[in-house]
């Protein structure tokens, strides 16, 4: 690291401070700074300052969603052409279709798959030659109870209230609290729901106004 | 202070065996970016309709062309790289409703910082307000830094700019949230 003057220095040290926090600096780079936050107080200050911000970078995101569920998703959407690509079989696509498609799309799948499931059939290919995914459905990849289902849900902001509340009086759910910064809201599904968690999801999925439907870890 | 997931799994031997084409390799490799893209698209782009979209694409593209990965960097500079690439594309073709989710506490807090803050402080929700004034690129190095860890090196390579840039960048954006935290202790 060349520096001419202890300014020059000084300026070159406050750069390097976030990744002196991370621990990501060369060794020398480390002790050049260890050694700099010795002698300098603005820069043991700012230091400091960047260490509390960290934390806070660092807290748990309050979007928590299932990378379970958006694995069979993703296979939903690429659907029959999720095949071997060393055999010169279909390729698969290199766009997928659009959300709304999508929405659609999961609503029809995640129901035909679950039927599927009930008579026993599997839509994947046996031959060696294709990728055999072991599938499972939306409604097998998070188990979670409807007496106790929550879900995390961001909704479009031009959606009101009156479309809001009465598309949760129909999977019969109540928000919990506010949405948070990023506009999602907690979503509990009532006890006497007649829907499954993965059915309000895909319900809820299927409506233009949700941007996001996720069961949340529990 | 370690944000980096020690998964205990070898990346670069499902990444091989997804260029045999292993699907179920596929699968191991996508749990495992998966919550990290979640989050790092999340807050680089602030548009959660992108999110889940934006995190198949990356993926998807793993699956598709591995071979484009040449060992010249960590597998996960590689696959944060397509993930920025991509959010940037997606933000660019969203631009009338960028950041549109702070707009109204943005548009009050640029004439007064402290006219928002007291409210969002009792939500804890001031560090999202502050990150809405920065841009996407400095939200990035912040992210990368903070959370996943990476060194400056890594992050000009995942943001394709000279590490000077990434120095510079965070500096800025570390001025601008010192700017809000400060306002937030008085």
């Amino acid at each position: 690291m060349p520096t001419t003057t202890a300014s020059d220095l000084h300026r070159e040290i406050q750069q390097l401070l976030p990744w002196y926090i991370n621990q990501t600096l060369s060794y020398e780079q480390h002790q050049q700074v260890e050694q700099h936050l010795k002698q300098c107080l603005v820069c043991r200050r700012e230091w400091l300052n960047l260490q509390k911000l960290a934390e806070q970078i660092i807290a748990p995101s309050d979007l928590e969603v299932s990378a379970e569920a958006s694995f069979a998703r993703l296979r939903m959407r690429l659907g029959k052409h999720c095949q071997a690509k060393s055999v010169s079989s279909t390729p698969i696509p290199t766009s997928l279709p659009s959300r709304r498609y999508q929405r659609a799309a999961i609503a029809s799948l995640s129901l035909a798959a679950s039927l599927l499931l009930l008579i026993g059939l599997s839509i994947w290919p046996t031959e060696k030659a294709m990728v055999n995914f072991e599938y499972t459905t939306l409604s097998a990849s998070q188990p979670i109870q409807s007496e106790h289902a929550l879900l995390k849900v961001v909704f479009a902001k031009e959606m009101s209230s009156e479309v809001m509340d009465e598309l949760l009086a129909r999977i019969q759910a109540q928000k919990i609290g506010q949405a948070n910064s990023m506009g999602a809201f907690t979503i509990k599904l009532d006890t006497a729901s007649h829907l499954t968690t993965d059915q309000a999801l895909a319900l809820l999925r299927s409506h233009r106004g949700v941007l996001l439907a996720e069961p949340v870890r529990q | 202070m370690s944000t980096k997931a020690v998964s205990g799994v070898d990346e670069y031997a499902l990444l091989g065996a997804i260029v045999d084409g292993d699907a179920k390799a596929f699968e191991a490799f996508y749990k495992l970016y998966y919550s990290r893209l979640l989050r790092f698209i999340l807050r680089t782009t602030r548009q959660p309709e992108l999110v889940e979209e934006l995190i198949q694409e990356t993926l998807l593209l793993v699956w598709q062309q591995p071979q484009r990965f040449t060992y010249n960097s960590k597998i996960s500079t590689w696959v944060f790289g397509i993930a920025y690439r991509k959010a940037l594309k997606a933000m660019s073709k969203n631009a009338k409703r960028f950041n549109d989710l702070d707009m109204d506490e943005l548009s009050e807090t640029i004439d007064d910082p402290m006219a928002d803050l007291a409210q969002n402080i009792e939500n804890q929700d001031w560090l999202n307000i502050a990150l809405a004034h920065l841009s996407a690129d400095q939200r990035a190095v912040i992210e990368l830094t903070f959370f996943h860890g990476m060194s400056y090196q890594e992050i000009a390579q995942i943001l394709d700019c000279p590490e000077n840039t990434v120095k510079t960048r965070m500096f800025h954006a570390r001025k601008k949230l010192h700017a809000f935290a400060t306002a937030m202790e008085h």
